[in-house]
């Protein structure tokens, strides 16, 4: 069967919704997503569909939706109220609520070898959480509370487990990366990537940055981290920046600053590490940039359409799905 | 035309005017130039007692009401952050600021103010900080801490009678948001500290002692008097003695500025922003007899990833502003000081592609706290999704008569300008906001 073709890379399906779609997930080997929305709701849109709508579902949360997983039959919801939330898809109710953070959560990921999850919050830590029973694993710490100068909070934006699932990366507003082994919860590495955050302390005397979303590669032995170089903390007006680092020696083994004006939000490696896929979320809709997944080189460049919040890609990565700003949109990449 | 004096604070010490206590010792004091009221410990406790003081809170680049004072959760418009219950039964404000919160019986917040301006610099600005006045001709109002600290000065004070600190060199730089005396002279401009926790050259320099300085300046005092002689009617010549006087009594005031005085719990307290410093120093000031400390804390313009820059600032206004307020309070201040939170304008509803926020002057939310203010008062309000005032607008002038009134300065006080025409403290008819004041 011949192989997918970026040159090809077009939207294929479009869904339109007031406000923003910040999360997804998709029910494996199938066209359906699981999308959280600003409004607190979770949608649903079929994309098999020949006119696929998104239609709310699943109301509890007290905040913006900020991620998402499905494990078999269950949607799983993380959100800005410090909640997590267990959904029985089948039966449309909810299974289970569980106090998850003092604070904001701000990402949610799954080891589905272990029945994992693993939640980044703002009160910096992340947390593993059994996935069937919502049991509270292990709790992660590392991360200062406070940003280094002024006493300001820090924030704690993004979290991943490696392919294998031995481990669990998350990284911060100071740019601090730290990765825990999955097992023990004993600190396998720890380094700081430069140039995501800015402290601006003498003309707006607050600071602006962070990574805001990783992942590690298939093979499990580097991780991207993206986000922005900003120029000035009031408005998003810099480049977008990934870098890629060798997890285990904390060695940056390269670096790409693109567009304008724009902020990499989420990224997705193509399951066989052919590319890497990010998108630029908040800022100018941007482009969404296919690169290689060893080498600082775009592959492919193509229109984003929209201030994009997340991406999930399809098992054969034929086709991915994204989702923010008033969209929900079906991408194809024909051969 | 001077307007009679009422006292608008409920407590039984502000029943004292403070206008006739002046009046009654005035005559002692006519052509007594620098005359040290202070050294007088009788005359001085007292004054101090009664003296008001204003601390203003100015969230320059304008903070956003929805994630402070006027949440509006689960609206298109309200964004991540959650409202709280606050200690006054029905009001609910964001869960940025818990210490606040718990606090609000003491602090009476506008929810419903509206100004034309949506601009950092520029005549919206100067109109908003002249309470709404566009200048005519050469006409220009002056701003309302100048007019504080002209109406709250004590006479012979040889402390500043009105400091500006700023965190950020934004909205400090090119004077786009500083106070203004205009006709009221020099001695009303703020003394500026910028990006610090003292005004610059309060210290002498290394090569200079204190015996040497105080030598030079007796030797200036001599020549200045036998320059006065004949020119004691001078206002010019007096106010220039005068001037050396207040940088002789900076200088011998410098440890106010010096927060390390203070205990380590204290400074705790304030936490270690320097807004948070800063606002330490600003307790030392009133404390000292300061009448008006503007405290600029910037920079608030989120027109990117408002609610991240919310989640940074919001915290630390919560904790500096109730450290303030308590530590006023337990040091027995807060009944003569006013602490108000206000700035150039408020923020959009609209959430916009950088999940920020624009400027916004249509409705936003202003408090005040302490001195002549009734505590626990939601004064206005605006619609479900803060879009417009859904009651009870609230202007500047009208704001700033209820700032005048809360400290016992009557504001149709009238003042004449130098080309003799009439200038009220607020424009005529301006009513000030009773159901906040006590």
């Amino acid at each position: 069967m011949p192989a997918p073709n970026l040159d090809r890379v077009r939207i294929s399906k479009t869904v339109t919704h007031p406000g923003d779609f910040l999360s997804v997930a998709r029910e494996p080997s199938s066209e359906r997503l699981w999308v959280g929305h600003t409004d607190f709701k979770i949608y649903t849109i079929d994309f098999a569909a020949a006119r696929p709508t998104a239609n709310a579902v699943f109301e509890g949360h007290n905040s913006y939706v900020s991620a998402l997983c499905v494990l078999g039959r269950t949607l799983i919801s993380a959100s800005w109220d410090r909640k997590l939330m267990w959904w029985d898809i089948q039966n449309r109710r909810l299974v289970r609520t569980v106090d998850a953070h003092e604070l904001w959560i701000r990402q949610l990921a799954t080891n589905t070898r272990q029945n994992l999850l693993v939640t980044a919050s703002d009160d910096m830590t992340c947390k593993v959480w059994d996935a069937q029973t919502g049991r509270l694993v292990r709790q992660l710490a590392g991360f200062e509370e406070r940003l280094p100068r002024y006493d300001y909070p820090n924030k704690l934006f993004a979290c991943a487990f490696s392919p294998d699932g031995r481990h669990i990366a998350a990284a911060d507003e100071a740019c601090r990366v730290i990765v825990w082994e999955t097992a023990n919860g004993r600190e396998a590495a720890r380094f700081d990537a430069m140039g995501f955050f800015k402290a601006d302390w003498d003309r707006n005397n607050h600071p602006y940055g962070g990574i805001r979303c990783l992942a590690f590669a298939p093979d499990g032995r580097s991780l991207a981290l993206a986000g922005m170089e900003n120029t000035d903390v009031a408005i998003i007006n810099g480049k977008a920046l990934l870098q890629n680092f060798d997890w285990q020696t904390g060695r940056k083994n390269h670096e790409l600053k693109l567009g304008s004006n724009i902020q990499f939000e989420c990224l997705a490696y193509h399951p066989q590490s052919e590319w890497l896929l990010v998108a630029p979320g908040a800022g100018g809709a941007g482009a969404l940039y296919f690169l290689n997944s060893a080498q600082p080189r775009v592959l492919k460049e193509t229109p984003a359409t929209m201030q994009t919040f997340a991406v999930t890609v399809n098992e054969a990565a034929d086709a991915f799905y994204t989702v923010g700003r008033g969209k929900a949109l079906k991408w194809e990449i024909p051969a | 035309m001077t307007k009679r004096f009422v006292p608008t604070c409920g407590s039984p010490e502000h029943l004292l005017n403070r206008r006739a206590f002046l009046g009654g010792i005035g005559g002692a004091l006519a052509g007594t130039v620098g005359l040290d009221i202070l050294g007088n410990p009788l005359l001085a406790n007292q004054m101090q007692r009664h003296q008001k003081r204003v601390i203003m809170l100015f969230l320059s680049g304008g903070a956003s009401q929805f994630e402070t004072w006027d949440p509006k959760p689960g609206r298109p418009t309200g964004g991540p952050f959650q409202a709280i219950q606050t200690s006054i039964p029905g009001y609910r404000m964001c869960e940025l600021m818990p210490r606040m919160a718990s606090r609000m019986h003491k602090t009476a917040v506008i929810r419903s103010f509206s100004s034309p301006n949506a601009e950092h610099a520029g005549r919206g600005v100067t109109a908003i900080l002249s309470g709404e006045r566009n200048d005519v001709g050469t006409l220009r109002t002056p701003s309302i801490g100048c007019l504080l600290a002209r109406e709250l000065a004590q006479p012979g004070s040889l402390v500043p009678d009105h400091v500006g600190m700023y965190t950020t060199y934004v909205g400090f730089n090119n004077n786009v948001q500083v106070d203004f005396a205009a006709f009221l002279g020099a001695r009303h401009e703020p003394i500026h500290i910028l990006n610090r926790l003292a005004p610059e050259g309060d210290q002498l320099p290394a090569f200079l002692t204190d015996s040497d300085h105080r030598e030079r300046e007796a030797l200036r005092d001599h020549l200045a008097r036998g320059f006065q002689v004949n020119r004691e009617r001078d206002a010019t010549v007096a106010s220039h003695r005068m001037a050396y006087q207040r940088v002789r009594g900076m200088m011998d005031n410098h440890r106010l500025f010096d927060i390390s005085q203070e205990p380590r719990s204290i400074r705790d307290r304030y936490g270690h922003s320097l807004f948070g410093q800063q606002a330490l120093v600003a307790r030392r000031l009133v404390e000292a007899g300061v009448p008006f400390v503007r405290l600029n804390r910037g920079w608030w313009d989120s027109h990117g990833e408002n609610f991240e820059i919310h989640a940074s600032l919001v915290p630390d206004l919560d904790k500096v502003m109730s450290a303030l307020l308590d530590d006023l309070e337990q040091r027995g201040l807060i009944e003569n000081t006013l602490v108000v939170t206000f700035a150039e304008m408020g923020r959009t509803p609209q959430i916009n592609a950088m999940r920020g926020r624009d400027h916004w002057g249509r409705c936003w939310s202003v408090t005040l706290s302490g001195c002549g203010v009734r505590g626990g008062v939601v004064h206005g309000s605006t619609n479900a999704d803060g879009t417009d005032v859904a009651q009870d607008r609230v202007s500047a002038a009208q704001f700033f008569a209820t700032i005048f009134r809360a400290v016992g300065i009557d504001h149709q006080k009238e003042y004449a300008a130098p080309d003799g025409r009439p200038i009220m403290l607020t424009p005529y008819h301006t009513e000030p906001v009773n159901a906040v004041l006590a």
